[in-house]
């Protein structure tokens, strides 16, 4: 070689598939689709993009870690459904079904943000390039499976805890 | 210089400063005087491809590997015909091929790593232009690619450093000017940007990439968009973290201050909030409209 340099030979194999992706949903989609769908909708959207990427099993653990968040804070959404009373200290004009979901919504931003930053560079990388999904129709869909399945859980949780 | 190599150089320099228009009178010329020069015809397929007529330029690479196995301009103008049409895989294949021949070559390296940065693979793409630079410090394409990829990185003072030194190196060059639009946007010196990018605009008033590109910058610099500047420059993270201390913010306070004042702080927001919304869109329409 030239100079008696050495390259990686990995660098030369080949990498791109037919499949390969060249655009995945915007920031703006996934924030959307957190802001409105709650902490699953945020999970399921991130992970769509880490499924295009091709990096499912190299985020499998920081979603994992999403989802146990998601579930903690459902559980204890759960236990103020059961027992409204743990609120008592908030103001007389929040009732805690309102200030449940304030804390729904940033708990779905904080996942929002931590996936985020675990794929901040292609995030950024499909920004410059303007390489974006068209998203509305997913993010909707997102929007909707995560909320029925927010709601579900809730439900089945409140179920185990009056039950107790 | 003989007459066919003459007009060669002068459709290169026209190719070089964007006239492709011009370039292709002198193009029927060469061609009258050697149909199958593979240089000829490479240097055709690269006005097609600057007029966007694609199907043609890969016509004529394709033309030129037969009449020339392996002429390196031929594959280099396949590869850039590939990529703009998003044939990515294709592509792939065609600078494989080069880097088989030359696993040295800066142009190629440099081309394959452009190549990757479209199809999401980043750490290749880094390796790859890292390499190329190892070869040739001083490669244009390959310097670009680094201050691109140190900008998707964040790392802003990396980017600022590799644009420096392009700067000194060529001053005068396109490619210059408009990693220095990128990073000086991106670092949020957007007046600096629109200087930039308003001069590249100059030389070429039909570029639409550009024409929105100088948009951009003219809307984050413009007076109006002020209030909006932690969002601008903070992103969607930025539009989190202010929607949470708005809430939050507004339910801890709830006992400490007046009704008014937090009626005053609620209105605040929502009013910011649906600027941010119906504020760049419209100007950007205006801005369109009346030039920038």
């Amino acid at each position: 070689m030239r100079g008696g340099l050495v390259m990686d030979p990995q660098l030369l194999q080949s990498s791109i598939r037919r499949s390969s992706v060249t655009a995945i949903y915007s920031l703006r989609a996934a924030f959307y689709t957190a802001f409105f769908g709650g902490p699953f909708a945020a999970i399921l959207i991130h992970r769509r993009n880490a499924e295009l990427l091709g990096r499912l099993d190299r985020d499998r653990g920081v979603h994992i870690a999403a989802l146990v968040l998601a579930l903690a804070f459902y559980v204890a959404g759960a236990y103020v459904a059961v027992h409204p009373e743990v609120l008592a200290g908030l103001p007389p004009e929040l009732k805690p079904a309102q200030f449940v979901r304030y804390t729904s919504r940033l708990v779905a931003l904080l996942i929002w943000a931590g996936l985020y930053f675990r794929m901040r560079d292609e995030y950024r990388a499909a920004r410059l390039q303007d390489a974006h999904l068209p998203g509305w129709r997913e993010g909707l869909m997102w929007v909707l499976v995560g909320g029925v399945a927010s709601v579900a859980t809730v439900m089945a949780l409140a179920v185990i805890f009056k039950a107790l | 210089m003989s007459e066919l190599h003459g007009l060669q150089h002068q459709i290169g320099r026209l190719l070089e400063v964007g006239r492709p228009r011009d370039a292709r009178a002198l193009v029927g010329k060469a061609l009258a005087l050697d149909p199958a020069d593979p240089d000829t015809l490479c240097l055709a397929g690269r006005v097609e491809l600057a007029q966007e007529q694609r199907g043609e330029a890969e016509r004529r690479a394709h033309e030129a590997l037969a009449r020339a196995p392996g002429h390196d301009g031929a594959r280099s103008l396949l590869f850039d015909v590939l990529l703009a049409d998003k044939r990515h895989a294709d592509a792939e294949e065609v600078v494989l091929e080069r880097l088989r021949d030359d696993p040295a070559d800066p142009d190629a390296l440099a081309d394959y790593a452009q190549l990757l940065v479209q199809v999401f693979q980043l750490d290749k793409a880094r390796a790859l232009v890292a390499e190329a630079l190892r070869r040739a410090p001083d490669h244009p394409s390959a310097q670009v690619l680094d201050a691109v990829l140190h900008v998707i990185r964040g790392d802003d003072l990396a980017a600022a450093d590799r644009l420096a030194r392009l700067v000194a190196a060529d001053p005068e060059a396109a490619h210059v000017a408009w990693t220095a639009m990128l990073v000086l946007g991106e670092r949020g010196h957007h007046r600096q940007a629109l200087e930039i990018g308003r001069q590249l605009l100059r030389r070429s008033p039909d570029d639409r990439e550009l024409v929105d590109a100088v948009i951009e910058q003219r809307l984050a610099s413009h007076w109006s968009m002020i209030p909006l500047w932690p969002l601008l420059r903070g992103g969607w993270v930025a539009s989190a973290i202010l929607w949470a201390v708005a809430v939050f913010g507004l339910i801890l306070l709830r006992p400490f201050v007046s009704e008014l004042a937090l009626l005053g702080f609620a209105v605040l927001y929502l009013a910011l909030m649906l600027y941010s919304y119906v504020g760049p869109p419209l100007l950007r329409r205006w801005l369109r409209w009346r030039g920038f």
